[in-house]
């Protein structure tokens, strides 16, 4: 299984990273700082991520930029991963935004905690 | 009056017309008699006439025949004895010569014409034996036989013209000798008979001859047909056999004479017969005249009655004496309340509120207003106005008395409301300006002066006015003043006016046109009020506003930033101490990790809040729905149904099922759950929480009355705190402080309002009010 975190705080990504292994330590993380970053990784390896954890507020491409161009992207991706976005925002507004991907499959607010991570890998 | 008091009066006043007719009829009768009688004598006087003149005509032609008779005789004797004729030519010239009248005379022997003379013009009648001629022998034997002489005629002459013959028998010694003929013209003889010249007087004429021994008469002269020979004088002259008849034409014309006398007798008895009538209808003329003025004289006593009660005015005859009343009309008597017995009881001046206002008024004459006291309610005025005279003949006085009880309320209110409005303009400070259309005057009351800060004996034109107004002002000042020289509706204005010391005065100016009765514009005016110190204020007001609303909007994006920044450390540290606790430590970490891990989920709370509080200041456009409020009592209720079933507590809803408000759904349960939870969360510690939810309405506004019966909270001492932000009054170890703060936002973000009652130890009321 692999997981992506696309975050701009290293803490945040350690931390997730921590968690998730806890939870299971065969998975493999991708920490990523931001989108272009991340996009760039996916079309090199043609890697497939089955989760990505996704953050919001990032610079050079924050997470709806990020969607937009894996929109295009994931035409030609056979298997199409589970988008969590996960934000310290709760901002009904970006809440709102979000829902209007299809792609997206939760919504999470941080701090992200370990049932919450245990729920998503069931 | 009309009753037939004297009979022959009124019968011949009721029949004038007969009467006239009757007298028309004998006047007329009475000329009639007279003129026939006129006539008759007129008649007789013709029948006179015509015997004088027939006697003077037999006369004549006596005269003519007895001249003949001689001519004749004298003829015969120049007969000698033996029956010689000696001379005839000589006599017979000179008999001829002495009657004119005599045409020709003849000596006949034994009938035979054997001298005539003048001989010329007689020759062809020689030889002519006329006792045996058929038209002469009748005659001349007749003559033999009477032996005397004897005419015949009218004879026509074979010559021509018509002749009268006289034969005169001559007898020598007894025996018949022949005859002595005379002939006289025709028209001779009639004239010497005087015949024409009595014609032409008017007579008419006719002359007969008889036939001896027949009663066959033969008329030759005169013409047929013009009058009945009956009617006529006659004579006879029985020497020629003729008859003469005469008749006066003068007769015919009698009656025509008399006509003009027959009409005017015929006018004047017309004349008489109409005076008499027109005589006799005057009395009763008169009598109907005399009817029609009583009558008259009656309508108009009663419509100087009528007037008198009627009249718009209080009408009084009082006694100059001693001001007892003698009369009122229904005006007076009603403005006083009184019957004319109970005024007769009174006297004029005890109506008088200032009696001695009367004395001066009869002095002084003219009029006077003054108050009258009505009796029947006690003290109230009349205010009247009183004018009066003195009857001429009589110790008493008229006085007219007008009701002026309005007029002067309305004078006295009108400028009771003129001084009102001089003061709220004078305390308003307004200015009331106008101008007038027809003399172009400006008129400016004191506080325009003072307004435009110009001198009072500045001159004011239309110049004047213009040039103290702000340029960039002009153009709106033109426009409506072109508006309402068009006599339409100008919205009042501000403008700015030069004020002499360079700076502007900001007005507000109200302007209205008026017109004249002809609907013809007649003023244009309005009002000016300084507004400089309020458009400071309020320029002032606009300043703090935008900078206020600047501050706002850098205040939500810091506030949005720190939380959101701060949540992202806060979470991580949230991560990170639940990480660490997992970890193998010792006892005294263990409990500090912990300890850790409150604080920074406290943290995050407290960041979790105030993002609440941003979003709710900070939405403007927040959804409005016509909810149904049962359903989300409903709903709260069985959320909070744990804290229920754990505190005991009851709950009473008295809300109509169909109760519905417009509200955002999400705010409105955030709300009630709020309150509920608190009243739930604050109940008091002896005794099980009851809770009333109740529907009201106070002052038009829906209200959702919570009523509990906890702790209570001491208004005086928090009442300042109660909706601010993490403010706790309780001792209870859940309380936040955070939800009224932010319950109160999300109802005045949407119109609405909360109002609270306490009381420590014993409960608290909780309005919800919705707009």
């Amino acid at each position: 299984m692999n997981i992506c975190i696309i975050d701009d705080d290293k803490i945040y990504q350690f931390l997730l990273k921590k968690t998730i292994h806890i939870i299971r330590e065969s998975i493999s993380v991708h920490s990523y700082y931001n989108g272009e970053e991340a996009l760039r990784d996916f079309q090199k390896i043609d890697s497939i991520c089955d989760i990505i954890f996704l953050d919001l507020n990032m610079p050079k491409m924050d997470g709806l930029e990020f969607m937009e161009a894996y929109q295009q992207l994931s035409k030609s991706i056979t298997v199409t991963p589970k988008i969590y976005v996960a934000t310290s925002s709760i901002s009904e507004k970006d809440r709102l935004e979000v829902a209007s991907y299809g792609m997206v499959k939760g919504y999470l607010v941080k701090p992200i905690t370990l049932e919450m991570v245990q729920e998503i890998l069931k | 009056m009309g009753t037939k008091s004297n009979f022959p009066t009124s019968w011949l006043t009721i029949r004038p017309k007969i009467i006239g007719v009757a007298v028309f009829l004998a006047t007329l009768l009475l000329f009639s008699l007279i003129i026939y009688q006129e006539y008759s004598l007129s008649k007789d006087d013709e029948k006179q006439k015509e015997t004088e003149v027939l006697a003077v005509i037999e006369q004549n032609i006596e005269q003519s025949l007895k001249n003949s008779y001689m001519a004749a005789l004298t003829i015969a004797l120049t007969i000698d004895d033996e029956g010689k004729p000696h001379n005839f030519e000589q006599i017979a010239g000179t008999i001829l010569s002495k009657n004119p009248t005599i045409g020709s005379v003849q000596l006949v022997p034994n009938g035979i014409i054997s001298y005539v003379y003048p001989y010329k013009s007689n020759q062809k009648a020689l030889e002519l034996d006329i006792l045996k001629d058929s038209y002469s022998k009748e005659e001349a034997n007749e003559a033999i036989m009477d032996r005397n002489m004897r005419f015949a005629g009218p004879i026509k002459l074979k010559q021509g013209g018509e002749v009268v013959v006289g034969r005169l028998p001559i007898f020598i010694q007894n025996k018949f000798w022949g005859f002595s003929v005379v002939i006289m013209d025709m028209k001779d003889f009639l004239a010497n008979a005087g015949i024409d010249q009595f014609t032409e007087m008017g007579f008419k004429f006719k002359w007969s001859k008889h036939k001896t021994n027949s009663s066959q008469e033969t008329f030759f002269y005169g013409e047929t047909n013009s009058y009945d020979v009956k009617q006529a004088s006659k004579v006879y002259i029985k020497d020629g056999n003729w008859s003469i008849y005469i008749y006066s034409t003068n007769k015919e014309h009698l009656l025509l004479s008399l006509l003009p006398l027959l009409i005017v007798a015929l006018l004047i008895s017309i004349l008489i017969g109409f005076f008499t009538c027109n005589f006799l209808q005057q009395p009763l003329r008169l009598q109907r005249e005399l009817e029609a003025q009583a009558v008259q004289l009656f309508n108009s006593e009663q419509k100087f009655e009528t007037i008198f009660n009627l009249a718009p005015i209080g009408i009084v005859h009082v006694s100059a004496e001693n001001f007892k009343f003698i009369t009122a009309n229904e005006y007076f008597l009603n403005k006083l309340g009184l019957s004319l017995e109970e005024l007769k009881k009174i006297t004029f001046d005890a109506v008088w509120r200032e009696p001695e206002d009367l004395t001066k008024l009869l002095e002084r004459g003219g009029r006077v207003e003054t108050d009258f006291i009505h009796t029947k309610e006690d003290d109230t005025s009349l205010r009247v106005k009183i004018t009066w005279l003195k009857n001429k003949n009589k110790p008493n006085y008229i006085f007219t008395v007008d009701d002026i009880t309005e007029r002067y309320k309305t004078q006295s209110d009108l400028a009771e409301l003129k001084s009102r409005m001089e003061m709220a303009a004078q305390i308003a400070q307004l200015g009331y300006w106008e101008w007038n259309a027809d003399t172009n005057e400006i008129l400016w009351t004191d506080a325009m002066y003072e307004i435009c800060k110009v001198s009072k004996d500045t001159k004011l034109t239309a110049e004047f006015v213009f040039s103290r107004i702000h340029p960039s002002d002009v153009g709106r000042y033109i426009e409506c003043s072109k508006l309402l020289l068009n006599g339409k509706d100008c919205k009042p204005y501000e403008i700015r006016i030069l004020a002499p010391d360079g700076t502007y005065i900001y007005v507000l100016g109200h302007f209205e046109s008026e017109k004249n009765s002809e609907g013809r514009l007649a003023k244009i005016k309005g009002t000016l009020i300084d507004i400089s110190g309020e458009k400071r204020i309020k320029e002032e007001l606009n300043q703090s506003y935008d900078m206020v609303l600047n501050q706002n909007q850098r205040l939500i994006n810091f506030s949005y930033i720190v939380s959101h920044n701060l949540r992202s450390h806060a979470s991580n540290i949230q991560s990170l101490a639940h990480l660490l606790f997992e970890m193998d430590h010792t006892q005294e970490q263990k409990e500090m990790f912990n300890m850790l891990d409150s604080v920074s989920k406290a943290l995050d709370e407290t960041l979790f809040d105030l993002n609440d509080v941003i979003n709710i200041q900070n939405n403007v456009q927040i959804s409005i729905e016509n909810i149904l409020v049962k359903n989300y009592i409903e709903r709260v209720l069985k959320s909070l149904q744990i804290e229920i079933f754990q505190k005991n507590a009851q709950i009473h809803i008295n809300v109509p099922a169909e109760t519905k408000i417009n509200f955002n759904p999400a705010y409105f349960e955030s709300i009630l759950f709020n309150f509920m939870s608190n009243s739930l969360k604050y109940c008091h510690p002896e005794r099980s929480p009851i809770i009333h939810l109740d529907y009201l309405v106070l002052k038009d506004r829906f209200v959702l009355q919570i009523k509990d019966n906890g702790i209570g909270i001491d208004l005086e001492k928090n009442g300042d705190k109660l909706f601010g932000m993490y403010k706790t009054f309780s001792k209870n170890a859940d309380s936040k402080g955070l939800g009224l703060f932010i319950s109160k936002s999300q109802m005045e973000a949407l119109g609405g309002e909360i109002t609270v009652e306490s009381e420590l130890g014993k409960g608290s009321i909780f309005n919800l009010c919705f707009n």
